[in-house]
């Protein structure tokens, strides 16, 4: 509990795109991976500082039952995944946060574990929230297999043959997660206790370095399965084509919370990404080598775009169109001029002005990929101290009033008075306790509704300070009001965190959910973007990403987007 | 069973909206409890208890009397720091180790030290140290008066290093009965789930 943060008011420059435009839904439920992104920051440590890997554990029976673990050990420290592999009836497999089983069942233990570990874990991680891990634990996680895909592969594996890429890349994963929970839930170690370490203070390291482990499991255990099938016919996966899967993962409401929950956080990494982008429409020239590379993204993101699957009556037309305006976009750059000044910033506008929101934050996130130097080293800038701040309350009420003037304007154009505008409501279910969505004015319970609607507040804030009086102390009009604490204590750190505030109204009939998790996701560093629902979305991850065993020999950077070879456009 | 900082910062947070305090409020007291724990004083347990009294008796919990020590240590934390170093008494404080965090974080934002003391007990807090001098009524649910003063931002009060209270980034035990207790309040801020709020909430089972 500490104020100590002294950060004067933020300026941007010419370069950088202002809250105004960025914070948006729309934008947010547009948003792609980047260099800055989570996992690629993970893999570019564990490159860096030449982590050693290996499976030090591997009892699975014929049935795929058994447990495994995996250790990486850094230049200071040892973790490692400890996974379950369980023989799951067909009718207990649900994605749903309501599950109780599931395929598989991993915690990240903090070290090696010894036996008397394994088994404290084995009796506690396949109950998941039932169950309790400790502070040895990092994170705890389970993944449900993709049925099909999984059988098939075995199948093929055991016969001696190799899977049809093109069969992959429509599900893209053997086993996607449900959950992957860190930062001290059910008795795992506090992130308190990991922030000081270097590999574990930037945001979800522990959790990308789980789902990147997972992976590997994944992987090992259909291969483990084809030579039980198959026995002395069986192979194991081609690198290259092994490489093709990755992690699904299905999000649902339950994280939509969290970034409106975590303002700061959200403002250091929303700021990241707009300092990065505008390095480099700041550059005065374009060298050669830069515009070339950047070439090779764009046809890369195309095979992406051309492999991004989705059937949600949203995203599939922004998939069509991202198409056709990567395609259109690439042949302009056939005879862009790269000589000009500040052509990477004649670039961007170009695109903001002809290309939909979903294709300029590709091309902008695409921009940042020839410089490393200007952009990798922002990464340590995306965590954030996120103390209970004091409230500033012996300012007047008028001079709160000013801040909300100033840096709420965007709230003072809705009209809450309409009930469209405050259809929602945002509360806890008793059920699993899942945040979830409901009707204010058809379904029971809007009296216990979160504090999420942050614009209907700062709405009801601005009146309620209008009416009170100005010259007194906002330590007054705190004690005669004090359902507004929780806002008052927010708007004060709009000051100096331009990004943290979405600026759309949660608890719009019209608010897509989605829109929050594709944001999250993306910084994770997500990719094929699927929504099923206005409310959940599964996605990929660590597709094409080297394995522990590749990644000394591989680059930890390069594979975020598909390799041309694959699949030329 | 022992629970991690988060959780107790979670749990208390949710109890405290529970019995009825504002969301700011609330906020507060989840992070008071948090920094008792990571101090291994019984922040979770006395929330608990106090909590639940002043949602069973609220004619004398949230009646003029007594002090709440979450509202007068937001209250404190509103008025700001000031630079009198004569002392402050607050009059029948409730559970006054409540207070302490609000005061410490006080304290801390200020730069300036801090002497608590109340019958038997004398806390002092510099620099973000807590020293616990004495201690044999620090966990009382009596009402008490609580006298406070500031040590000025260059305090050099002569502590013996053999009370510090160090911070630590690890989990607490908690009894059963305090932590139920917590979670039966928690439980008053969570809506039923109906069929229709489940569907489209994430994959069908």
């Amino acid at each position: 509990m500490q104020n100590s943060d002294a950060r004067i008011e933020w300026q941007g420059t010419q370069f950088h795109r202002t809250p105004e435009t960025v914070m948006r839904l729309s934008r947010m439920g547009s948003a792609h991976q980047s260099r800055l992104s989570f996992m690629r920051t993970l893999l570019r440590r564990l490159k860096r500082e030449n982590w050693q890997f290996k499976r030090s554990l591997w009892e699975i029976n014929e049935q795929g039952v058994g447990r495994a673990v995996y250790q990486a050990k850094g230049p200071h420290r040892t973790y490692s995944l400890v996974a379950f592999a369980h023989d799951l009836p067909a009718e207990l497999r649900s994605d749903r946060v309501i599950a109780e089983a599931w395929d598989s069942t991993f915690t990240l233990f903090d070290g090696v574990p010894t036996e008397a570990d394994l088994q404290r874990l084995e009796a506690n991680v396949p109950k998941q929230e039932a169950g309790r891990i400790s502070g040895k634990e990092l994170t705890m996680s389970r993944a449900n297999r993709s049925v099909r895909l999984f059988s098939s592969v075995t199948e093929t594996l055991a016969r001696g043959e190799q899977p049809d890429p093109d069969e992959i890349a429509k599900v893209g994963y053997l086993m996607r997660t449900t959950a992957v929970y860190g930062s001290g839930k059910f008795g795992a170690a506090d992130r308190d206790f990991i922030q000081n370490r270097e590999e574990l203070s930037g945001p979800f390291q522990a959790e990308m370095l789980t789902v990147w482990l997972i992976r590997t499991f994944t992987l090992d255990l259909v291969e483990h399965a084809a030579k039980c099938q198959g026995g002395e016919q069986a192979v194991t996966l081609k690198p290259e084509i092994r490489r093709c899967f990755g992690v699904g993962n299905s999000t649902g409401l339950g994280m939509a919370p969290f970034i409106v929950n975590h303002p700061m956080l959200l403002n250091n990494w929303i700021m990241a990404r707009e300092e990065a982008l505008s390095r480099v429409r700041s550059q005065q020239n374009i060298s050669a080598e830069a515009f070339a590379s950047f070439r090779e993204y764009v046809k890369r993101a195309r095979i992406n775009a051309n492999q991004w699957q989705s059937e949600h009556p949203i995203q599939q037309p922004k998939i069509t169109t991202l198409r056709q305006e990567l395609a259109q976009f690439d042949r302009r750059l056939d005879s862009f001029d790269t000589q000009q000044e500040f052509a990477w910033n004649v670039l961007y506008l170009w695109a903001e002005e002809h290309l939909s929101e979903e294709t300029q934050e590709q091309v902008a996130m695409l921009m940042l990929e020839p410089y490393p130097e200007l952009v990798d080293g922002l990464t340590d800038c995306m965590d954030a101290n996120e103390n209970l701040t004091l409230i500033d309350a012996r300012m007047s009420v008028e001079s709160m009033l000013d801040i909300l003037k100033a840096h709420y304007a965007w709230v003072f154009k809705m009209d809450f008075s309409a009930d469209q505008m405050r259809s929602r409501f945002w509360y806890v279910s008793e059920e699993k306790l899942e945040p979830r969505l409901g009707e204010r004015f058809d379904e029971p319970g809007m009296e216990l509704e979160q504090p999420l609607c942050v614009a209907w507040h700062i709405a009801q804030l601005a009146e309620a300070l209008a009416n009170h009086s100005q010259e007194a102390p906002l330590a007054e009009f705190l004690l005669m009001n004090p359902q507004f604490r929780h806002i008052v204590r927010r708007a004060q750190l709009a000051v100096k965190y331009p990004y943290m505030e979405i600026q759309d109204n949660l608890i719009a009939h019209d608010m897509l959910p989605i829109d929050l998790l594709r944001l999250k996701l993306s910084f994770f560093g997500a990719t094929r973007f699927d929504p099923r629902s206005d409310r959940w979305v599964r996605i990929t991850m660590f597709q094409n990403a080297p394995f522990p065993n590749e990644l000394h020999e591989q680059s930890a950077d390069d594979w975020a987007y598909p390799p041309l070879q694959v699949a030329p456009v | 069973m022992i629970y991690s900082l988060s959780e107790i910062d979670a749990n208390c947070k949710k109890a405290a909206r529970g019995a009825g305090l504002s969301w700011g409020y609330a906020e507060e007291a989840g992070k008071a409890a948090r920094w008792l724990a990571a101090h291994q004083l019984p922040g979770a347990a006395l929330l608990a208890d106090y909590l639940t009294l002043r949602q069973d008796n609220p004619e004398v919990y949230q009646g003029s009397y007594l002090r709440c020590p979450l509202l007068t240590g937001a209250a404190l934390c509103d008025g700001g720091h000031n630079d009198m170093e004569k002392s402050i008494v607050l009059e029948s404080v409730v559970f006054p180790l409540l207070l302490i965090p609000y005061l410490a974080q006080l304290s801390q934002a200020a730069g300036t030290g801090l002497r608590v003391q109340w019958p038997d007990t004398h806390i002092v807090c510099i620099d973000g140290v807590l020293y616990i001098k004495e201690k044999e009524s620090i966990a009382t649910d009596e009402a008490t008066n609580v006298s406070f003063n500031w040590l000025g931002t260059e305090a050099t009060f002569s502590v013996n290093k053999s009370c510090v209270q160090e911070a630590r980034a690890v989990g607490q035990f908690i009894e059963p009965r305090h932590w139920n207790a917590l979670e039966s309040l928690a439980h008053l801020t969570y809506v039923p789930a109906t069929e229709e709020s489940r569907r489209g909430a994430g994959p069908a089972a």
